[in-house]
């Protein structure tokens, strides 16, 4: 059946064991889909690929051909997704508008699939070929504002074996805001999915659950939606586990929840519990295991001995990645994207420094270095490349906007007093001996408690880091930025003004 | 079972000054059945200083399954990622690296300082009994002159007095060497207690002979059995006497092993290394100790990318040698054993640098590099020196002087890269605009500034 495919995707799928699927004729082009995640770009595992054979360029246009790519694309729901075309002809009409990334497409010729189908290293030449036409900033899996997986999922593996090798155990997965836990939930229920035989599972966003009924409902309706009249007729403290038992039997071994974003659920329960003792119940009985994500009330809650959750759940608690995970995240996608880095352990060791390992921020400082090089056209990294990141707009506002609001005014007033007495010198570890003394300074005497809670609050925001007594800003850069975009000095007079 | 007055002060040093902890502040002594003795003095001296301590101690056994099939507990883990330190302080054994590197690799993050301490036995500690100030000033002293320099001349003595020429390439801040001074901070490893300053030399450009007096890994020497090893192209060629009884000892621990892996860069020039605690007093065999014997240089065979260095390899392996002459660009570092460091040979003052030949006579912008500068609270300039993942140390930008009137120019040029006219700076810095661009040329050989 490969007989009829372009000589180059035979020989990756035959001799070098790409996943390749013909997925049939569109606009009168032969369609593939190759399966690229292994490159850890934003390339997937469906990367489409067009084939334009030579009898499809008689007669047609270079104008032409475009808008044909242009309604595939809209037509199979490409989105953003880098495409191939295999050209069965001269590619370089079609080359000369391509580079713009509005097509976002890697044009190969009759001339580069012969080389390819020649080559010794076809994968390598592909990306090669790809890499130099579409942008790389458009390639890398970088991604600052939503959850990743499979090929772009970075950093965190000890933790999905840590899930993965213990199926019997609910998870807890902690940790602070953008620090990468539905990335992590996705990956692993992503990698549940693919396994098949581990049990049903079922992926919820808890956001919006507000009570144990939304709950519920969403489960029946996931499961089995038929049920959701006779739900209503019953009570549910005794109908819901007999429903998820039945489940779990239809759905052998068993169900696996993933629960994101549990913060809202386990507020809402607090104090009566009977839908998280549900749970509990369901969990011992074997009928289902829940891997879930939370921030600040799921954390609490695993240490509150009255609490369900304590011993419910094995903890898994994600903090800033180690400079192996972040000379990786760096550095792979770095080197598939074929940028060369100078002096490689003084560019990872100061985008290491500077943002204290912090995976989201890491990730946005690649993608500004990255983009710089999409508009000069260089493909090299130096340490000269670090020296105006900050300058870059988006990043300021990325790291002052999440400040400004996630935080109150005595959070704020804290962030300032730290930094205004610190101001010849960076800020080390500090204690709250060291915030009270530096709200004094400013004539300010804040409660111990309302420290302590303060402290606790720019902890969650990702603002401090709690280390044993001391707490650390979280990353050099905020502070960087925070100082060069605003006079701190007046900032605090402001807030005096207004009222603590 | 008391305790030896110079190795209970030597763990005290440890904690306060190599690790830097203050009372209250954790630290977490990771220790195997082979360092308990040692550990347990640790916490000790942790017990006295008010360092809340916890050790966990790994058996051997555990150590060979880790990281798989065995994990850490989530114990030990809590405790581990909540310490500001961490002491591995375990046995040297290669077989058990993975496990080290392992502990490295999951808990080496931002905030936590790790002291490396293979083999850690009970006098060990004696060497962070050092004056640490004097031993600090030294380590970075010879950093500066590494740093520097573009070729180092080693000159070592046969028993009988017969001298041996190596010369080597060290780049001229192409490769950065390592101050491994001991000292331990946020978010960097290093070997506790220590005192060595050391260079991965630039491949391929050691040539000539150095007769090894000192030890090598596991066999301190006597002199009747100095050797020497001869280089060639940066790789070693030959070792004479080969029957010398520790040419056969190295053989067979060292250089066999590495041939059975197929190793083809056991035998490169790693490292040229040089000792500069006092407090070492005679050699023993363990390199990790003798490579830090003041009056001592090392060379090292073998791996070194941990260094900065391009070359893997099985095996890394010192070799000590007594009371050399170094010397880095034709200036004597150390002369028989003697640290001979002279500040204004390797740092200049701005005012007598000579214009004419500049190329900062006739530049009219000037602008930062990527290299990173670094003020102090006294109003200096440092440049900051990345010589391995983890490890940030710097030097001042000349003298005193001219390193105060650098840091006041590099305030003044913009941070994000953009020109500045030097008629400008020197207006903005309210200065002699010859003495701006004497400055400026010092700043520019320390790579922190560009001109145009």
């Amino acid at each position: 059946m490969t007989k009829a495919w372009p000589p180059i995707l035979r020989r990756l799928a035959e001799e070098v064991g790409y996943r390749v699927q013909a997925v049939g004729p569109c606009l009168g082009l032969q369609l593939f889909e190759i399966d690229l995640s292994g490159w850890k770009l934003k390339l997937s595992n469906r990367t489409p690929v067009a084939w334009v054979r030579a009898a499809d360029l008689e007669g047609s246009s270079t104008q032409h051909l475009l808008q044909i790519l242009a309604d595939l694309r809209r037509q199979r729901d490409w989105g953003r997704q880098t495409a191939v075309v295999l050209i069965e002809g001269d590619s370089r009409s079609l080359l000369a508008y391509t580079t713009s990334p509005l097509y976002n497409l890697a044009v190969v010729g009759q001339e580069e699939q012969e080389r390819l189908v020649a080559s010794r290293r076809p994968s390598g030449e592909l990306l090669d070929l790809i890499s130099a036409q579409v942008p790389i900033s458009t390639l890398a899996p970088y991604e600052t504002r939503a959850p990743v997986t499979g090929s772009r999922f970075f950093g965190r593996e000890y933790e999905v074996q840590r899930i993965l090798s213990n199926p019997d155990t609910n998870h807890a997965i902690l940790g602070i805001r953008r620090i990468g836990k539905t990335s992590l939930l996705r990956e692993v229920e992503r990698i549940y999915r693919e396994g098949g035989e581990s049990g049903h599972v079922v992926y919820l966003d808890c956001s919006d659950l507000l009570s144990a009924d939304d709950y519920m409902r969403e489960v029946v309706r996931k499961l089995n939606p038929r049920e959701l009249v006779r739900m209503h007729l019953q009570q549910t403290v005794f109908w819901f586990p007999n429903f998820l038992e039945r489940m779990a039997q239809a759905h052998k071994p068993k169900l696996v929840f993933f629960l994101d974003e549990i913060d809202n659920l386990v507020l809402m329960q607090r104090g009566d519990w009977e839908l998280f003792r549900m749970l509990r119940a369901s969990s011992n009985k074997g009928a289902c295991q829940y891997i879930m994500a939370g921030f600040r009330e799921a954390m609490k809650e695993q240490y509150l001995l009255d609490s369900p959750f304590y011993n419910f759940c094995q903890e898994v608690r994600l903090s800033e990645f180690t400079r192996r995970q972040a000379h990786d995240l760096i550095i792979t996608p770095m080197e598939n994207l074929r940028v060369h880095i100078k002096d490689r352990d003084e560019v990872v060791g100061r985008v290491y420094e500077e943002t204290a390992g912090h995976p989201n921020l890491m990730q946005y400082y690649c993608m500004i270095l990255l983009r710089r090089l999409d508009m000069t056209g260089e493909r090299e990294i130096s340490s000269e490349s670090l020296i105006d990141v900050y300058a870059d707009e988006g990043f300021k506002g990325h790291l002052l906007t999440s400040f400004m609001q996630n935080t109150e005014k005595r959070e704020k007033a804290i962030v300032y007093a730290v930094l205004l007495a610190n101001e010849d010198t960076p800020v080390r570890g500090f204690t709250q001996e060291f915030i009270d003394a530096s709200l004094r300074r400013q004539a300010i005497a804040f409660s111990e408690q309302t420290i302590e809670d303060a402290c606790d609050v720019l902890v969650l925001a990702g603002v401090f880091h709690r280390k044993g007594k001391e707490y650390f800003l979280t990353s050099p850069v905020f502070t960087k930025v925070l100082r060069r975009t605003y006079d701190l000095g007046y900032l605090f007079r402001k807030l005096k003004e207004e009222g603590l | 079972m008391p305790v030896d007055p110079f190795v209970e002060a030597g763990a005290r040093q440890c904690i306060t000054t190599c690790l830097g902890l203050e009372p209250g502040q954790e630290l977490v002594i990771v220790a195997d059945e082979t360092t308990l003795r040692t550990a347990e003095i640790l916490a000790g001296a942790a017990v006295a200083l008010r360092v809340p301590h916890t050790i966990i101690v790994v058996p051997l056994s555990i150590q060979h399954q880790i990281p798989e099939p065995a994990e850490m507990s989530l114990l030990a883990q809590g405790a581990i990622r909540q310490a500001r330190a961490i002491l591995l302080c375990v046995n040297a054994q290669p077989d058990c690296l993975a496990f080290r590197r392992h502990l490295l690799e999951t808990h080496w993050s931002a905030r936590t300082r790790i002291g490396h301490m293979p083999g850690a036995e009970p006098d060990l500690l004696k060497l962070a009994n050092a004056d640490m100030e004097r031993l600090v000033s030294d380590c970075h002293c010879v950093e500066v002159a590494f740093a520097r320099g573009r070729r180092l001349e080693l000159t070592s003595f046969s028993p009988d007095g017969v001298p041996h020429h190596l010369t080597a390439d060290i780049g001229g801040w192409e490769r950065l060497p390592v101050a491994s001074d001991g000292l331990i901070d946020d978010g960097a490893w290093g070997n506790v207690p220590s005192g060595e300053t050391y260079i991965a030399p630039l491949e391929g450009t050691a040539e000539g002979s150095v007769c090894v007096t000192g030890s090598v890994p596991g066999r301190a020497l006597t002199p009747s059995e100095a050797f020497v090893v001869r280089f060639q192209q940066g790789r070693l060629r030959a070792v004479e006497p080969e029957r010398g009884p520790a040419v056969q000892w190295l053989e067979h621990t060292q250089f066999q092993r590495a041939r059975a892996q197929h190793d083809r860069n056991w035998a490169v020039l790693a490292e040229v290394g040089v000792g500069l605690n006092p407090v070492v007093e005679s050699l023993t065999g363990n390199s990790l100790h003798d490579a830090k014997a003041a009056g001592t240089v090392h060379i090292g065979l073998g791996s070194n990318t941990f260094m900065g260095g391009r070359t893997r390899a099985s095996i890394h392996c010192d070799l000590v040698i007594r009371r050399p002459i170094l010397s880095v660009d034709r200036k004597t570092l150390l002369d028989r054993g003697r640290l001979r460091y002279v500040p204004s040979e390797w740092q200049e003052t701005a005012v007598q640098v000579p214009l004419e030949d500049s190329p900062l006579h006739a530049a009219r912008d000037v602008s930062r590099s990527g290299v990173q500068g670094q003020r102090t609270p006294n109003g200096r300039l440092l440049r900051v020196l990345r010589p391995e993942p983890g490890r940030v140390s710097s030097c001042p930008v000349g003298d005193d002087e001219t390193a105060s009137l650098a840091a006041t120019l590099y305030e003044v040029i913009p941070d994000e890269g953009d020109w500045l006219a030097i008629s400008e700076l020197a207006t903005y810095a309210r200065a002699d605009a010859g003495l701006v661009r004497r400055v400026l040329h010092v700043m520019g050989s320390y790579g922190l500034v560009r001109h145009r």
